[in-house]
């Protein structure tokens, strides 16, 4: 055992190296970009119709673009997932929020906070590798930022994506239009912009159908920008009670968002005041016009919408037995024989189902969000899906004068598959994204959940969950379908008629958030063997995202998933090699620090599509 | 240099290594799901800080134990202390990329620490006691970019000096208890006589630093004594005491040869590892308060004990106009004396324009609250001239003020002419009147107080060719013959009970606010109400990204203070004064809109703090319209 005194070093270490080298960390630590040195900005601007400037503006990733583009710079054949986001914004706080941010922090344990969501920040259409063969499947490779309007709430685009397509992506707070030109993905440019004062006769755009011309219908679900009565483009008038109210339109827009009609979603008579409050009432002219859900049989010439819901109103009290019809049971539909005047023909009431809800506002019809179309030449139905109902309706025919709506499905018969002990039924389950697959053998269906206790403390909840069906039998049953659910023990067990859809798969989606799965996309391609892609009626994979509306208080954990589909089965699974960046897991979340176009913190992605070059 | 026997401790070496990696390991496993949920469970609540604390503690030993051999001149070419500092570097290096992970800390600031540690543990291999000295500096110089200058640059500076002398302190300590360990108490003694002078240097830096951090921070009597961080860093301070007689017996003890030093040598490592605890959760615990501080001209913060309640307050020129803020609705009962003249008030809810005495255009003030007192100085703003509608009342200018306040506080100036541009009222009720006609409003009915802003509006309105129908605000019930649109232009106290009067007779094209009843307090109505319409007209644009960057630098200081056009105004006149001359009038909606009945929403919090009003939009529905305007600021 022995001690030493120090003596003089005999090797040294290059202090000032180190010391250097420590510096440059602090220096480099200390600046924020707004962007990262490693993409490549190019940004594409249009003059909207009050004159300013509207823009995209793309970051792409350069590693990643130099992947996805030849020498030339022309597009590679591939496939993208493009996901319309907003910035997770100011408005977007809760006063408990703000109460927690501190003014004068202490740096050592709040470190990095104060380095993202510096508002404000611009929404997004983001765009991520979608091939499961390319060494960035996942990645984000391009954020493509809107400007200059802010806190647009990015809701829907277009249901699918087709080779030539524009992209129609609504804000449903801007109550503006953009479309998007995807054609040398992964950069894209704008074509076109629809501002309020572009679509006087509606507010809050919801959702869009893309015809083959290029052209797209969309529903905006509230009444004109200012209430009174409002022209539309075939000389009809409608009165309406104003921005968020009613009746909503149903509006046509060209390629580069131009309007090309305005038409009425409301009867030209008075649809019965007791169905169909209005706050205020509207004279004469009671309306449950407010369409959500859109989507058409070009073949068959019609246009199916659904009406969710008075959304200027909803906050006023929707629990007093009255007011839960502002939630609305009714979908409409359209004769589009001549495109640009879809004409209203038809206005059904989905029919109430077995439950007697103690809460009125939990029957069955209530809120018809979306509805979805079958797609053969030798179907004609179409289906519906109540959001606070929890239950699917079908109809065999959407060209029948009439048609005859019928409850075929309740979710309690699908969140039963991930709990038998399920003692509530659907009531508000948030019941969202319902699609048929293109060979209609299946239909998709994305519920954001009721959390367990909201009912009362022994409430189960409803998990939430995507779920597909089986809805062969029903199809093949043309018009002589027989699937009712008209019994209480068919809320739990599922139809007891032949026909009746059966739960082929139901994904669970863990989320401890107030949210949960509101939307989805069924993968419409294929890729050949020569790298090219082509459109395919077998569903493999499809992707949802866990986001509805923060401001409403249900938000979502803000991550979109690649779910696999077993073809034969229809078995959905997570694929494990769609991961984030960033974590490693599974999903991509769009909770994150660092983005493309900088450091812009969470952002809440809330629809998709499958896009191919 | 010979190698020293290590005994036990070298057996020990490897076990260090394998806990040091499985610990970290587990707290990268524990961050790693964590940004996957919306709230993380408590183990990783944004609530304690449980790794940036964890990485503290490393830091200090890390740093100490490299320093260790130069501070004691002592070399100890020992495996097991070679084994020790590598565990306790691969547990910093673990801790670190756990925080990257979970973005507690900035990437680049990750790198730099990780760095600094990998440097250090070059330095130890190559055993040379002034290397690894270098690196422990490098390695507290790699904290400067995550201290930040956010509290300050005093902040970081006596932070880092302070966690330098800690870690001095601790390093030698420990280096001393490995001397002891391994080279026996007898050969010890002559490595705390060498470590005499560091000890006594740390020591007296750390107590120099840690009272000029409590001034930073306005860590005074109150703090002390009302907060869970002073009873904390009064028991830190307790400990640092007795550590320090620890030290003096011990040294003393040692120098007599005494057989007995070495106990209060581990009395004195084990009251210091706990000090060093103390400061571990003081890291975890609220910001020290900062009991009153003026952020800069016009705006002032005070915190209240732990309720983390704000008061904000601008001044304004030499009418001393007062606006105040508390930011939590529940907060404790507060009152604020002027201690010019004596007066005193208590704060309201929303913004309160109060005329105070000030003292050369400074307010000397004391805010009471549940027992507590502190006295603030605020220097109060430039007021601004009362020629614009928005700042035509002691409100507008108090919101305009607070504007101004909350612009030079975010820092946020893009420079410009430094004309503040904005229509008067007449040239305003032109613009409504031009967006009357293009709405197909031919006719409205203007609701008018006594202030010329509202006749003058009218009067604007009437100039653009649609009929005006004026009827004063003092009227009991709403006139018979009524035109089917309506516009407020009173102050927002009537303006609330207008719209309530209108109630289900609401006009049927909607109801117009003049541009300053952008109040959340009127807005808000629209909830409550089934108005057809409820739309604003301004020139500023509402719905821009200045006007979302306003929203939230308000809410952060003012969490309770209304976002108001007048404040919009005030905050361009720093930030981007230019804007101002390009704005145009347009109207806007103001739409609460929801999609989901209150079961699905039910238990969550939802209130927007920060929006124009709660969960609501202001959107524009008409396209600009031309408006006249001039410097309000000449």
């Amino acid at each position: 055992m022995s001690e030493h005194v120090l003596q003089r070093p005999k090797r040294t270490l290059p202090l000032g190296l180190a010391l250097l080298l420590a510096v440059g960390l602090i220096v480099a630590a200390g600046v924020h970009t707004t962007a990262n040195a490693s993409v490549q900005i190019v940004t594409s601007a249009i003059k909207g119709s009050d004159g300013k400037s509207y823009w995209v503006k793309n970051h792409l990733v350069k590693d990643s673009a130099k992947q996805l583009t030849t020498a030339a710079g022309t597009p590679k054949h591939h496939e993208y997932l493009l996901v319309w986001a907003g910035d997770q914004n100011v408005a977007d706080t809760t006063g408990a929020d703000i109460q927690r941010t501190p003014i004068a922090v202490n740096p050592i344990k709040t470190l990095n906070e104060d380095a993202v969501d510096d508002p404000p920040a611009a929404d997004f259409l983001a765009v991520i590798d979608a091939d499961k063969t390319s060494p960035t499947y996942g990645k984000v490779v391009n954020t493509a930022t809107v400007g200059p309007l802010v806190e647009n709430e990015p809701h829907h685009m277009q249901y699918v994506w087709h080779k030539g397509d524009k992209i129609f992506a609504g804000g449903l707070f801007s109550s503006a239009t953009y479309v998007f030109d995807v054609s040398k993905l992964p950069q894209l440019s704008l074509s076109g912009i629809a501002l309020p004062q572009d679509t006087k006769c509606g507010s809050i755009p919801d959702a869009y159908w893309t015809l083959p011309d290029g052209t797209a219908y969309a529903t905006y679900m509230g009444g004109p920008v200012v209430p009174g009565p409002c022209r539309y483009s075939d000389g009809s008038v409608r009165l309406g009670n104003g921005y968020g109210g009613s009746p909503g339109e149903i509006i046509r827009f060209d390629g580069a968002g131009k309007v090309l009609s305005e038409m009425p979603a409301a009867s030209a008579a008075s649809e019965s005041p007791a169905l169909c409050p209005n706050y205020p009432a509207i004279p004469g002219q009671a309306t449950c016009a407010n369409p959500h859900g859109i989507q058409a049989r070009s073949d068959l010439k019609r246009l199916v919408t659904s009406d969710y819901a008075e959304p200027r109103n909803i906050v006023l009290d929707p629990v007093k037995p009255q007011d839960n019809l502002l939630f609305r049971q009714t979908v409409r539909i359209f004769d589009i024989s001549n495109v640009n005047r879809p004409k209203l023909v038809s206005v059904s009431k989905m029919p109430d189902g077995p439950r007697t809800e103690r809460n009125p506002g939990h029957n069955e019809p209530t809120g018809i969000m979306e509805t979805t179309v079958t797609n053969l030449p030798a179907h004609k139905g179409a289906f519906a899906e109540s959001m606070c109902g929890g239950v699917i309706y079908y109809t065999p025919d959407i060209t029948a004068s009439k048609p005859v709506w019928r409850e075929v499905f309740d979710d309690t018969t699908a969140s039963k598959v991930l709990n038998p002990n399920v003692i509530e039924g659907a009531g508000c389950d948030g019941g969202g994204w319902l699609q048929t697959t293109a060979d209609d053998g299946y239909l998709y269906h994305a519920v954001i959940g009721r959390s367990p206790g909201s009912l009362s403390a022994d409430d189960s909840g409803v998990p939430k969950m995507v779920y597909v069906l089986n809805i062969k039998k029903l199809l093949a049953a043309g018009t002589a379908t027989t699937c009712s659910v008209d019994k209480i023990t068919e809320v739990y067990k599922g139809g007891a008629e032949a026909d009746c859809p059966t739960v082929a798969s139901v994904l669970p989606v863990s989320d401890g958030s107030t949210g949960g799965p509101h939307w989805g996309a069924i993968d419409n391609f294929v890729k050949a063997s020569n790298g090219t892609y082509a459109e395919t009626k077998t569903v493999s994979r499809i992707a949802f995202s866990n986001y509805f509306v923060a401001r409403t208080g249900v938000n979502g954990n803000h991550q979109v998933c690649m779910v696999n589909v077993n073809p034969k089965t229809q078995k959905l699974s997570i694929d494990q090699t769609f991961i984030d960046e960033n974590e490693g897991t599974p999903c991509v979340n769009f909770n994150r620090t660092n983005w493309p176009h900088g450091k812009t913190g969470n952002a809440k992605p809330h629809s998709e599509l499958f896009v191919v070059t | 240099m010979a190698a020293l026997k290590a005994g036990s401790v070298r057996r020990g070496g490897g076990r260090l290594i394998a806990t040091a990696a499985t610990a970290a390991a587990v707290l990268l496993l524990i961050a790693a799901p964590a940004s996957a949920h919306e709230h993380p469970g408590p183990a990783v609540s944004r609530g304690f800080p449980l790794l940036a604390s964890v990485g503290l503690y490393l830091l200090v030993l890390l740093a100490g134990s490299l320093a260790g051999p130069a501070l004691t001149r002592t070399a100890l070419s020992s495996p097991a202390r070679r084994r020790g500092v590598s565990a306790l570097a691969v547990a910093y290096i673990g801790v670190t990329l756990a925080e990257a992970m979970r973005h507690e800390v900035a990437t680049a600031a990750a790198a730099g620490v990780i760095v600094a540690v990998v440097v250090g543990l070059a330095a130890l291999l190559t055993g040379e006691a002034r290397e690894q000295a270098a690196a422990a500096v490098v390695l507290v110089g790699a904290q400067l970019p995550v201290i930040g200058t956010g509290a300050g640059t005093n902040h970081l500076l006596f932070s880092a000096v302070h966690l330098g002398a800690a870690a001095v302190w601790a390093g030698g300590l420990v280096h001393l208890v490995l001397v002891v360990t391994t080279a026996g108490r007898d050969a010890a003694v002559q490595t705390v006589r060498r470590f005499a002078p560091a000890a006594i240097g740390s020591g007296v830096i750390l107590a120099a630093t840690g009272l000029l951090l409590m001034v930073v921070h306005r860590v005074g009597l109150a703090v002390l004594t009302n907060t869970t961080y002073g009873h904390v860093l009064l028991l830190k301070t307790a400990g640092v005491a007795l550590a320090v007689g620890c030290a003096i017996v011990m040294r003393r003890r040692a120098r007599d040869r005494a057989r007995t030093w070495h106990y209060f040598l581990r009395a004195e490592a084990i009251v210091l590892a706990t000090v060093v605890g103390f400061a571990v959760v003081l890291t975890g615990l609220p910001t020290p308060a900062r009991a009153a501080t003026q952020l800069t001209a016009g705006l002032a913060h005070i915190r209240l004990g732990d309720e983390g309640a704000t008061v904000a307050l601008a001044g304004a020129g030499a009418r001393g106009l007062l606006t105040y803020v508390a930011s939590d609705v529940d907060a404790p009962d507060v009152r604020i004396i002027n201690r010019i003249d004596g007066s005193q008030w208590r704060p309201g809810i929303g913004p309160v324009a109060t005329s105070i005495a000030l003292a050369g255009g400074v307010a000397r003030l004391r805010v009471l609250w549940s027992g507590h007192r502190a006295d603030l100085t605020v220097r109060a703003a430039p007021a601004p001239k009362p020629v614009d509608p928005l700042v035509a009342d002691d409100a507008g200018r108090a919101s305009y003020s607070l504007g101004v306040a909350v612009a030079r506080w975010a820092g946020t100036r893009r420079g410009g002419t430094g004309c503040v541009t904005s229509p008067d009222a007449n040239a305003l009720g032109t613009a409504f009147g031009t967006s009357f006609l293009r709405l197909g409003i031919r006719s409205v009915d203007v609701y008018v107080d006594n202030t010329a802003r509202s006749t003058d509006l009218a009067t604007g309105v009437r100039s653009a060719g649609v009929a005006v129908h004026v009827h004063p605000t003092s009227i009991e019930t709403l006139p018979a013959e009524r035109s089917t649109a309506a516009l407020v232009a009173t102050g927002v106290v009537t303006a609330r009970r207008l719209i309530v009067r209108f109630g289900a007779a609401a006009p049927g094209r909607g109801v117009y606010l003049a541009p300053w009843l952008t109040d959340s307090r009127v807005l808000g109505l629209t909830q409550k109400t089934a108005l057809p319409l409820l739309a604003i007209g301004s020139a500023l644009d509402l719905s821009s990204p200045a006007g979302e960057r306003y929203r939230l630098a308000l809410a952060t200081v003012a969490a309770r203070a209304i976002p108001s056009a007048a404040g919009l105004l005030g905050y361009l006149s720093v930030a981007d004064p230019a804007s101002t001359a390009r704005a145009q009038f347009q109207l806007f909606a103001a739409a609460p809109i929801a999609f989901l009945p209150k079961v699905l929403a039910s238990g969550h919090d939802h209130d927007s703090a920060s929006a124009w009003f709660p969960n609501g939009s202001l959107t524009a529905i008409t396209a600009a319209a031309p408006v006249v305007a001039g410097c309000i600021n000449p």
